[in-house]
């Protein structure tokens, strides 16, 4: 058995999400990401003598949207907290959050790990705002202080402690990333800073059930690295048990460059952050309607429309996950779904129905994404719109073209964005499909005088039917649809 | 008329000095310099004025009769009308310092919603006054800056911490002002350099830009000669403003129309109530009989008096220094060097091994910035919102607000207005108070009730006392009314100055200056 | 912790530990009277310990009304200059402290 078998990890996660409002969380300055520094700033933004915050309605609504997904309680009726802290970055002296009555309680996310579903449930999700940035000079003797990002929306989404391993937090991150993407409240760069994570990291041995010490992961910045330093982490707490050592509660920085973390502050320097309900803001009440109708106008979260891919669709696991990856590929493989004649909404399907909107999923995944990922180009900036190619898909299983002149006819659309239908008229694609113009094809052939050696073979072998076949196409400059025209020369030939 | 006379004092009330710029009988440049003069002329032995804003002022003034010449301004409700701002109410591009050394040097870039509402109305700020390092203390005495005197006797404080509004109008330094009130602020140095002073229902005045002592207390007023221009300023700085989240979002009443209506509600009587715990030990007896002849004034006009109890009273004091230092502590946070004002960092060698010169730089400047009485007030504050301590103090405190609060609204069931004293002593010598806080507290246990529970409450002259070795001494009377019900404390006080002229007399120590 | 009455002493340690958390640098002698002074004033405000405030709501603010919300609309900024003249300490457009790191084990960024 070895070390790592012996302990079981328990994880925490406490994830903060900048929303994407126009303006910040409690004031009129733009929130937009960047900008020159202290471009972004107002009277409130710099904690001045006298500004007072007033709530932006948007970032209540995202943060009512977020808790939905995730199935928690909407509280009717929340606190708004000042938590207080110097820093240069804050301000005030505090920040404005929530402490007794969060906005969203309980609920949980649902993502997959490996090939099973998983839950992680949550503690709490609270609406409060961000700080501004300290840039350090490495050796110098000041910092400089940029307010822009002071006062952005933020969503602290906080997990039970019930994640397992570093994959499993890896996932969950994700799973989280790819929810508020999908709900349209943050675009969850977590190399630009709106999607920020803080691990807490214990470990137990395998089979207890209490909780060991645990320390605070801080300053993950990006999704390469959550896996990693958690990992890390867990190893050097197994490290630090198995040598004799205890685990003692403090806070640990992750140095992505170096590969490792290091103490940042020990418990005995905890902040006692003296909450307290903020006088300038009555209580944040959540009018029932409003609720309602945010609730109606929720857009559908990846893990319904995987299920509805998987269920309603057919769709294997591998393509379900990759078009629900993105709420606009969602939006696009829906369209294309559209295009190529398959009923809106949860009707069920006709086995017809289900081969066509795999043959869809598969031309999108495999054929346009391909192309796009070799071009570096995103859904959005697809050359074939999701019209084109539904059109293209309803061409091939109408029976129109044949599959290898779709693989062509989607090269040119790719390349010249045409549409589908413009190429086989332009190109004079259009399969012969009427009974009587391939019938008069084949009757051409078989009562060609010089057949008449070739139609006596076939009495003895059978096998000679792809060469009458062959000749009708070509009677047909290839047009003919080869089904049919076997078919129809199948009974000519039994005739005779 | 000599130099220093001012052009305001001619007029018997704001509303006549704004009609006379209105139709050019007077020009508000006029006004201004008058007003400045007199300003300079004696204010040095005050000590009103932290900043006096001459060219601001004159620029303003000559704005509004370029306007009035132009043939517009007929809406201008204080054309003209010089008024002195608390230095606790952001001006843009005129430093504000909350009476503190740790702001020297800040200039808001900034208008307080009140200030953009006075200069949208036509009146000229002349400056800023002087008042309590962050408006704790009832004395003035906390100025970081210099001390300010009662105008009726310049050895005695003009109370606080509005002391500066309330001796400026005094003095006729300037005819309005406006104060805050957080325990009594506005009404206590009204009442102690006799002029008359209100502090709306909590909401009612937007305190978008106005320095936060404690949020929920916190309540922008005017101070001015009467009720009537009390009623004309409030009815310019009042209303909704959507820049700060606790101004209610209701139609403002018409204050000016009420101070004109009689004193009697119609149909019935004008129920007085007197709360027997406001008429207590520790009241000055002068001052007692002083309010009891007022009370009955009124009587005499057919006033019903009633007597009614409010037995929570007693804790107010307490109530009220737990709430207000919990939210200073916290609203004084952002006193911290970074972002603007005064700058204390370590010097070379300074720093111990393992400190930073980051928390030492806080340390520094905000030791060095905040006055004693300031320190003391976040040490308390910060104590009660620790996290062992919060249930047993600050929750505790707002759960017995709430009972205060109670009180109140059983007690106005059965009247209409309550009437008391406004401070329990007579204008004290300055430094006489300064050595115990404790006692400094509960020498404002009449006011500070009115703060907790959010309602309106004005104080006004009803008598003088002829104090040994002073001249007379002016003595307040409180009124207070129910939530929402600003106007009815107007109606009642600009009733009673219709009746009286006490709110008329005007410090004698100035001399022939004064009309 | 209701019902709990708690010593009004404030001891000359819990002066300190207060005094750090506000970030008030207090002098040696300003320690035993802080303590005296706030010790006296708790034990004035221990009275409120005889309210009975069972099932009584604590009254944190003065208006009854809900927290109104605003439009997620984009307003007027102030001028950078105009707030980098305040500054105590700046370089170029940024504001300047000395620095977070130097002979510290704080933290890189806020606490969130
Ligand atoms: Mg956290
Ligand atoms: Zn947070």
């Amino acid at each position: 058995m070895t070390a790592a078998d012996e302990f079981e990890p328990v994880i925490g996660l406490e994830v903060h999400i900048q929303l994407s409002t126009l303006s910040k969380a409690f004031c009129g300055a733009q929130a937009a990401y960047g900008g020159p520094p202290n471009a972004h700033i107002d009277p409130y933004t710099l904690g001045l003598p006298g500004a007072l915050p007033v709530l932006n309605h948007r970032a209540v609504e995202y943060a009512i949207r977020m808790g939905l997904a995730c199935h928690c309680d909407i509280a009717l009726r929340s606190e708004l907290s000042r938590k207080h802290y110097f820093y240069p970055d804050l301000p005030k002296g505090y920040q404005i959050s929530q402490f007794d009555q969060p906005i969203c309680q309980n609920g949980f996310v649902e993502f997959i790990l490996g090939s099973e579903r998983r839950r992680v449930r949550l503690q709490r999700i609270h609406l409060e705002e961000d700080a501004g940035k300290n840039l350090h000079i490495p050796g110098g003797r000041t910092s400089l202080i940029d307010y822009n990002r002071a006062g952005v929306p933020l969503i602290e989404v906080v997990s039970l402690p019930e994640i397992t391993s570093a994959e499993e937090a890896g996932e969950y991150l994700r799973a989280l990333r790819q929810l508020v993407r999908f709900l349209g409240i943050s675009d969850g760069n977590m190399e630009e800073g709106s999607l920020r994570c803080d691990a807490n990291v214990s470990i137990r041995p395998r089979g207890s059930t209490q909780l060991g010490q645990r320390t605070e992961l801080k300053n993950i910045n990006s999704f390469k690295y959550v896996q990693k330093a958690i990992e890390h982490e867990i190893l050097r707490q197994i490290d630090v048990v198995q040598s004799g050592g205890r685990i003692i509660m403090e806070t640990r920085g992750w140095d992505a460059a170096r590969g490792t973390s290091r103490s940042q502050r020990k418990k005995e320097e905890a902040h006692d952050y003296r909450y307290l309900p903020d006088p300038d803001l009555p209580p944040l009440v959540i009018d029932s309607l409003w609720l309602e109708s945010i609730a109606a106008t929720l857009p559908a979260t990846p893990m319904q429309r995987r299920d509805q891919y998987l269920e309603r669709l057919g769709l294997s696991p591998y393509d379900a996950s990759v078009l629900t990856s993105e709420r606009e590929l969602c939006e696009f493989f829906d369209r294309v779904l559209l295009a190529a004649g398959l009923p809106p909404g949860n009707t069920a399907l006709l086995d017809a129905q289900r081969a066509r909107a795999k043959q869809s999923a598969n031309w999108l995944s495999s054929e346009l994404l391909g192309l796009l990922n070799k071009d570096n180009r995103t859904i959005t900036e697809s050359p074939v719109s999701a019209d084109a190619l539904g059109e293209l898909v309803r061409y091939i299983s109408d029976g129109i073209i044949s599959g290898k002149q779709g693989k062509d006819v989607f090269a040119k659309m790719y390349e010249s964005r045409e549409t589908p239908t413009d190429i086989i008229e332009r190109l004079g694609l259009r399969q012969i499909s009427d009974p009587e113009l391939i019938t008069a094809a084949c009757r051409k052939v078989v009562d060609d005088p010089g057949m008449q050696k070739q139609v006596e073979k076939y009495k003895q072998n059978p096998k000679l039917l792809g060469f009458f076949v062959g000749k009708a196409l070509a009677e047909t400059q290839g047009k003919a649809k080869p089904e049919l025209v076997s078919e129809i020369m199948l009974r000519l030939l039994s005739e005779k | 008329m000599s130099t220093s006379n001012t052009l305001g004092d001619s007029f018997s009330s704001v509303a006549d000095l704004a009609k006379a710029v209105r139709s050019r009988q007077v020009s508000a440049v006029e006004v201004t310099r008058r007003q400045l003069d007199r300003i300079a002329k004696l204010d040095a032995a005050l000590g009103c004025f932290l900043a006096v804003d001459e060219r601001g002022a004159l620029a303003a003034a000559q704005a509004v009769d370029d306007q009035v010449r132009a043939g517009g301004g007929d809406d201008l409700l204080l054309a003209g009308v010089p008024i002195g701002i608390k230095d606790m109410i952001c001006t843009e591009g005129l430093a504000t310092t909350a009476g503190s050394k740790i702001l020297s040097g800040f200039v808001p870039p900034y208008d307080a919603t009140v200030v953009a509402k006075l200069r949208a109305a036509g009146a000229v700020i002349i400056g800023k006054l002087n008042m309590d390092e962050f408006a704790m203390g009832s004395s003035n005495e906390n100025s970081a800056f210099m001390p300010c005197k009662n105008p009726w006797d310049l050895t005695r404080v003009p109370g606080g911490s509005s002391g500066g509004s309330a001796a400026s109008v005094a003095a006729s330094l300037c005819p309005v002002s406006l104060g805050t009130d957080t325990g009594g602020s506005i009404r206590q140095p009204a009442a102690l350099c006799g002029v008359t002073g209100m502090k709306p229902t909590y909401g009612r005045v937007s305190r978008y830009g106005v320095i936060a002592f404690a949020s929920s207390l916190d309540q922008v007023g005017p101070l001015g000669r009467s009720a009537v221009d009390v009623a004309h300023t409030l009815q310019v700085i009042g209303g909704h403003d959507a820049h700060d989240a606790t101004s209610l979002n209701l139609p403002q009443p018409d204050y000016i129309a009420a101070t004109e209506s009689p004193l009697h509600p119609p149909g019935r009587k004008l129920r007085i109530g007197l709360p027997k715990e406001y008429f207590a030990k520790g009241l000055d007896p002068r001052i007692e009989s002083c309010v009891r002849q007022a009370i009955a004034t009124l009587e005499r006009e057919g006033a019903e008096l009633v007597e009614v109890s409010l037995p929570l009273t007693q804790h107010a004091v307490a109530i009220y220094y737990l709430v207000a230092t919990a939210e200073a502590s916290s609203n004084l946070s952002r006193y911290d060097g970074v972002r603007y004002g005064q700058r204390v960092s370590p010097r070379d060698g300074e720093l111990q091994p393992g400190q930073s010169a980051l928390v030492e730089m806080y340390k520094r400047s905000r030791a060095a910035g905040f006055g004693p009485e300031v320190r003391r007030r976040i040490m308390l504050g910060t104590y009660v919102l620790r996290s062992g301590y919060y249930d047993a103090y600050y929750r505790r405190a707002s759960q017995v607000r709430t009972l205060v609060a109670r009180d109140f609204a059983q007690a106005f069931e059965r009247c209409d207005v309550l009437m008391t004293p406004t401070s329990p002593v007579l204008p004290f010598r300055l430094g006489e108070r300064t050595s115990d806080p404790l006692a400094m507290y509960l020498a404002d246990v009449y006011t500070i009730s009115c703060n907790l529970a959010g309602l309106p409450g004005l104080s006004m002259p009803c008598g003088f006392v002829d104090e040994e070795g002073s001249g007379p001494l002016p003595v307040g009377l409180q009124i207070l009314g129910p939530t929402l019900h600003d106007e009815q404390v107007l109606r009642v006080a600009a009733a009673y100055q219709r009746l009286t002229d006490w709110h008329t007399r005007k410090p004698s120590s100035l001399g022939k200056e004064s009309v | 912790m209701s019902g709990h009455t708690p010593s009004p002493r404030i001891s000359p340690d819990e002066i300190r530990v207060t005094a750090e958390m506000a970030r008030l640098l207090l002098s040696e002698s300003d320690i035993p009277k802080l303590s005296d002074e706030l010790s006296a004033i708790l034990a004035y405000a221990n009275s409120l310990a005889e309210v009975d405030v069972t099932n009584v709501p604590p009254m944190t603010h003065a208006v009854p009304d809900h927290c109104p919300l605003r439009g997620d609309v984009v307003e007027p900024h102030i001028a950078r200059e105009a707030a980098l003249r305040n500054a105590p300490q700046r370089e170029s457009a940024y504001f300047a402290v000395p620095a977070v790191f130097a002979g510290s084990d704080e933290g890189f960024d806020s606490e969130g």
